[in-house]
């Protein structure tokens, strides 16, 4: 009697893909991996370039169909903001003519100049981002040719973009401020109360760990507050747009909208004429900042 | 196709997914290309072929990428074993069929992608990532899928191995 032979077994080795693909997850740490990366980096970048560049043309040509009704909103919003601004602006001219008399006539000397973008930028161009849109962070095509160096902040002429994580020979890695892994010590403008500023997947950011019995109103100004040494004081962040209060929490934590359009950008500057604290005692580049509550101010 | 096309072939790809698919982001969400592929192999051809072409296209990605090493090639090697699994329970995979798995692939994907994020300390919310990010990447890789599957089927047919049923 014939017997039926028996369907052959398959993808027994499959397991072990994957148990070796989890054991990398695991043990393979980011810092090891610079040297492949840093070639591959070498190697795709002058194509990636290409790419990128088409990728803008093409968004250009096809006249943002997806953001049609997004932009609408933001138009109309802008407007307001623009109104806002232009009396704040009249304000803040007259403001300035008068601190230009008082300077000359004490005779006022910057001995510590606060920080200042020119003289110690450098300006990337965006040649790819991460391969999820859950993770962000964007590779710029500059790197330690140029200077860069890990824990470099990078801005716009807008505001913060993030920090440098890594720096491969012709490229750098930039992790944004509105990643879910990024903590920024940031404060608000007007009241200077300190929080942190911790990006979410999906959403926009929140200033979190302010204290429950500290008033913060929609349309705050947040900016940098310099504690971590991380990055330089008085940079603007963005604009706080939904206040988060919870009677039982220690704690109110803030919406921010942020000043940089991170949808839109193509170029940033590297500040390079700033030592990161954290880089000179070697903090890992990952943790943008502290991630505990801030000292209260 | 030789092994040497091949790993051109899908690294092309990564490289589309981290240079140009996000400039053409919808609210922030951009298509996969390389899941999309591999799920469309996955179909054609079974799992034992996808899953190579994951492993290919996952250290693509891995390298030009920021993270641990090998988040995105688990996502894809789990994705297209799927995919590979699915298809053997039709005779022979149609593009609706091709749909419905780029969705479920894409929640795969996205559950690893957030599970990696939250055992590395990331802060999100689940439900919120999920209906930001992995909702709209749904809808946009299927919108891929319709051009991917057919260049694919394409190209199984001229590689020349029709596959059998419950091969």
């Amino acid at each position: 009697m014939l017997q039926r032979p028996r369907p052959k077994r398959q993808l027994r080795w499959w397991p072990i893909v994957i148990v070796l693909v989890v054991a990398a997850v695991v043990l393979l740490n980011p810092r090891f991996l610079g040297a492949p990366r840093d070639i591959t980096a070498r190697v795709t970048l002058p194509l990636q370039r290409v790419l990128r560049q088409a990728g803008n043309e093409l968004r250009g040509a096809t006249g943002l169909v997806g953001d049609a009704a997004t932009l609408r909103d933001r138009n109309t919003e802008l407007e307001q903001v623009v109104a806002q601004l232009t009396v704040e602006n009249l304000r803040l001219k007259e403001i300035e003519a008068e601190n230009v008399r008082l300077r000359s006539l004490l005779q006022f000397r910057d001995v510590n100049p606060s920080f200042t973008y020119k003289g110690g930028q450098v300006v990337g161009r965006i040649v790819a981002n991460e391969p999820s849109s859950i993770v962000q962070s964007i590779l710029i095509d500059i790197g330690s040719n140029n200077g860069i160096e890990p824990g470099m902040p990078v801005v716009t002429e807008l505001g913060l973009v993030g920090r440098v994580t890594d720096v491969y020979s012709n490229a750098a890695r930039v992790l944004l401020i509105i990643d879910s892994s990024s903590n920024v010590n940031t404060m608000l403008q007007n009241t200077r109360l300190r929080g942190i500023l911790r990006g979410r997947a999906g959403q926009q950011p929140v200033m979190d760990y302010l204290p429950q019995d500290q008033s913060i109103l929609v349309g705050d100004i947040v900016v940098t507050s310099g504690e971590g040494g991380n990055f330089p004081v008085g940079i603007p962040v963005g604009q706080v747009v939904e206040v988060e209060q919870n009677d039982v929490e220690m704690f109110q934590r803030a919406v921010v909208r942020t000043t940089v359009d991170f949808d839109t950008l193509e170029t940033v500057l590297v500040v390079t004429n700033f030592v990161s604290s954290s880089e000179q005692f070697g903090a890992p580049p990952g943790s943008q900042d502290s991630s505990g509550p801030p000292a209260t101010p | 196709m030789t092994p040497y096309l091949l790993v051109l072939a899908l690294g092309l790809a990564a490289l589309l997914q981290v240079s140009l698919l996000p400039t053409l982001h919808v609210g922030g969400v951009y298509p996969n290309l390389p899941l999309v592929v591999v799920v469309a192999w996955a179909l054609l051809r079974g799992s034992r072929s996808a899953v190579i072409w994951a492993l290919i296209a996952g250290l693509w990605l891995d390298l030009l990428s920021s993270r641990s090493f090998g988040g995105y090639t688990l996502g894809l090697v789990v994705a297209a074993y799927l995919a590979g699994l699915a298809g053997q329970t039709v005779y022979r995979p149609t593009i609706p069929f091709a749909l419905v798995m780029a969705a479920v692939a894409t929640v795969v994907q996205g559950a690893i992608q957030m599970a990696l994020l939250g055992l590395s300390g990331g802060t999100f919310s689940p439900p919120d990532a999920l209906l930001r990010l992995v909702l709209p990447e749904i809808v946009y890789n299927c919108v891929v899928m319709l051009l991917v599957f057919p260049l694919l089927s394409w190209v199984n047919r001229t590689t020349g191995r029709e596959r059998l049923p419950l091969e």
